[in-house]
């Protein structure tokens, strides 16, 4: 156990104190900033329009029309702008950290100098493994405190429940990360090179982020056939107004466009269940959006979900109630990463 | 002590070290030769607990290496071929690094260890990262994290290679001060006039197979597998042509003769000299080097490919 804290203290300050990482973080942030102007500047607008219709509401004491009483924007919504940078950048910063822990060594030939002294091997990769999930942690919270001190500068003070649901976000945005960073590490481990272990990952990175939700979505589409055809008319005007049909046939219509979209989601869902991006999306948007509904989620591929116009708040657990299946990929995808690097160091033979 | 029985190890099929019987005494200083990838840094890497041998077993002070290897590094140090360290730090903090990792090793023992290895290896007082050093500067690093734990048994993989004469100097200097403290160190190298000036016994190895093991005079006797005598003659007079049956070929310069002969036959020579009133200023055997030894025995005669 002293061992692997030894390791993971060395291997933490070189991550901090390297110019990749600060260059990365600080890129993080500045973009991270950018995207919270564009947040705060939406949610400032959200909330001059909700002031307005609260005017109207007192104008009107008899009450609303249904649908029409105006709901308090969340300053969560900047958070949302932020979750989709995070998707990328977190990803990037990871993969960079843990792209050349092991293969890195093997070309210095420092993992001989050290493997020639009393230390396991597991200790060597496991305190690699936490020194990198240690740096992620820290580029994290430097975010985390960045983003609300920011927020608070600008006058904009989180409610106790969106204080939560902050830092679940940017909990679920580490676990997102330690996901690339051990795809990274499992790379770096089976990698003869430094220059392969980072083509091995970025390709693993883009197939599993871009290409296989773009072939599972492909895919769904040319195995579920072809949508359902409404007679004469496009699916947005039956909804407003029936267009004219029986309300039976238009319950039958409906019935079959839903089992055709059931199928193009089914479809997709295979392809990018293993994708931490499109789960993080998910669970991002379950965190960070209290108004979503149970409906609205759907597993892996975040491109196609269906929102129902409900707007009752869900609790923080039953957010995250809603979307275990993602996080348990989450949590699963980087534990699975980091076997298959452990399990490939432990039998490597190091010459 | 170091011990192997029937070590053996195989890549892909093919055997890098092949059932290779070595036993070395406390004390010696053992030079382990053979061209390059004839199985010597595999052999240390199995000596060393780096990688796992296939087929049988290595002890060091009668400690299996491969079922204690961590014990086994507690009392060795290595010095691996092109050893490497972290750039971003200095060898201060890459020996302190290591020096964590021995548990007696409390945080002023580490102090004191460090210092005195880094005079040893005259890297006190260079400040700088370790990734601006030279080679030899890296080699003399590597020297110093392997003598850490002040080890009685050391490993020495190709320590000498890309070294100026300076470097080469300064590591057979220090093998001398550890050779003189009682240590056991196994040395390997390719090049023989390097492990001629510094070790006791000597191992070839070729095609992962020891070929011979002794003192440097029992392996070039062994190996002298040489049919041909080179007796070198010179006079105070002029040469006069010298015949005899067993001579193959003689070469005449002015008053001295190189003959080749599948004798020796200098009791003749001399007494012929004599007969015909010539003075002899020098008749003698050239004795093959161990060099000759070494190229004939394991590129052209036995184990060479």
């Amino acid at each position: 156990m002293a061992g692997i804290s030894v390791v993971a203290k060395k291997e933490f300050f070189d991550h901090v104190m390297g110019k990749k990482f600060m260059v990365i973080l600080a890129i993080l942030m500045i973009i991270s900033l950018l995207a919270m102007q564009q947040g705060v500047e939406s949610y400032n607008k959200q909330l001059d329009s909700y002031k307005e219709r609260t005017a109207e509401v007192e104008e009107h004491p008899e009450g609303m029309p249904p649908g029409g009483m105006p709901e308090k924007p969340s300053m969560l919504f900047v958070f949302q702008m932020m979750s989709m940078l995070f998707g990328i950048l977190g990803a990037i910063l990871a993969i960079a950290i843990g792209f050349n822990l092991i293969s890195g060594e093997k070309e210095s030939g420092s993992l001989k100098s050290l493997l020639s002294h009393p230390v396991f091997r597991d200790t060597i990769i496991n305190g690699k493994a936490l020194g990198g999930m240690g740096a992620l942690a820290f580029a994290m919270l430097v975010m985390t405190l960045l983003s609300i001190g920011i927020l608070m500068m600008l006058g904009l003070m989180p409610t106790g429940d969106e204080f939560v649901r902050i830092l679940v976000f940017m909990g679920f945005t580490l676990l997102f990360m330690f996901s690339f960073f051990a795809i990274a590490l499992m790379c770096s481990t089976i990698a003869k090179n430094s220059t392969r272990a980072i083509t091995y990952t970025l390709v693993i990175f883009i197939v599993i982020s871009f290409v296989m939700p773009i072939a599972g979505s492909f895919v769904g589409m040319r195995l579920a056939g072809d949508m359902p055809e409404y007679p004469g008319m496009a699916r947005q005007e039956i909804n407003k107004s029936g267009g004219g049909i029986s309300e039976e046939e238009q319950a039958r219509i409906q019935e079959e466009f839903q089992e055709w979209w059931d199928k193009v989601i089914g479809v997709q869902e295979m392809f990018s269940i293993g994708d931490p991006k499109s789960n993080f999306e998910k669970v991002s948007s379950a965190v960070l959006n209290p108004g979503l509904q149970s409906s609205s989620v759907s597993f892996g591929s975040s491109s196609t979900t269906m929102i129902t116009g409900s707007r009752a708040e869900t609790s923080i657990f039953e957010a995250l109630g809603m979307v275990w299946k993602n996080l348990l990929v989450l949590l699963v995808f980087p534990v699975i990463m980091f076997a298959i690097a452990y399990v490939k160091f432990m039998r490597m033979d190091i010459r | 002590m170091i011990k192997t029985e029937n070590l053996t190890k195989v890549y892909n099929g093919k055997k890098a070290v092949d059932n290779l019987n070595l036993e070395i005494a406390e004390g010696d200083i053992f030079g382990f030769l053979g061209p390059n990838g004839a199985g010597k840094s595999t052999t240390i890497l199995m000596l060393v607990g780096m990688i796992e041998p296939t087929e049988g077993k290595c002890f060091i002070n009668d400690i299996e290496v491969a079922r204690n290897p961590l014990k086994v590094k507690e009392i060795i140090g290595y010095l691996p071929e092109n050893v490497g360290f972290y750039g971003n730090m200095t060898a201060e903090q890459n020996l302190d690094y290591f020096a964590r990792f021995y548990a007696t090793m409390d945080a002023n023992e580490r102090e004191k260890r460090i210092g005195e290895l880094l005079e040893l290896v005259q890297l006190d007082g260079v400040s700088q990262k370790v990734g601006g050093y030279s080679r030899g500067m890296t080699q003399r690093l590597g020297l110093a994290q392997a003598l850490l734990n002040n080890p009685g048994v050391i490993f020495l993989d190709e320590p000498t290679s890309n070294l100026d004469p300076e470097g080469v100097l300064q590591i057979r200097q220090t093998l001398k001060k550890l050779s003189d403290e009682g240590k056991t160190i196994f040395f390997s190298s390719h090049i023989l006039a390097e492990v001629a000036q510094v070790c006791k016994t000597i191992g070839i190895i070729s095609n992962g197979t020891l070929i011979e093991r002794g003192t440097l005079d029992e392996i070039k006797r062994k190996l002298d597998v040489r049919k041909i005598v080179k007796i070198i003659v010179e006079t105070t007079g002029d040469m006069p042509k010298i015949e005899h049956e067993n001579i193959i070929n003689v070469e005449y310069k002015g008053r001295k003769a190189v003959i080749e002969a599948k004798s020796d036959i200098r009791e003749y020579i001399s007494m012929y000299l004599l007969e015909n009133s010539i003075g002899i200023k020098e008749l003698r055997i050239e004795e093959p080097t161990l060099e000759d030894v070494f190229m004939e025995s394991v590129y052209k005669g036995k184990g060479g490919k």
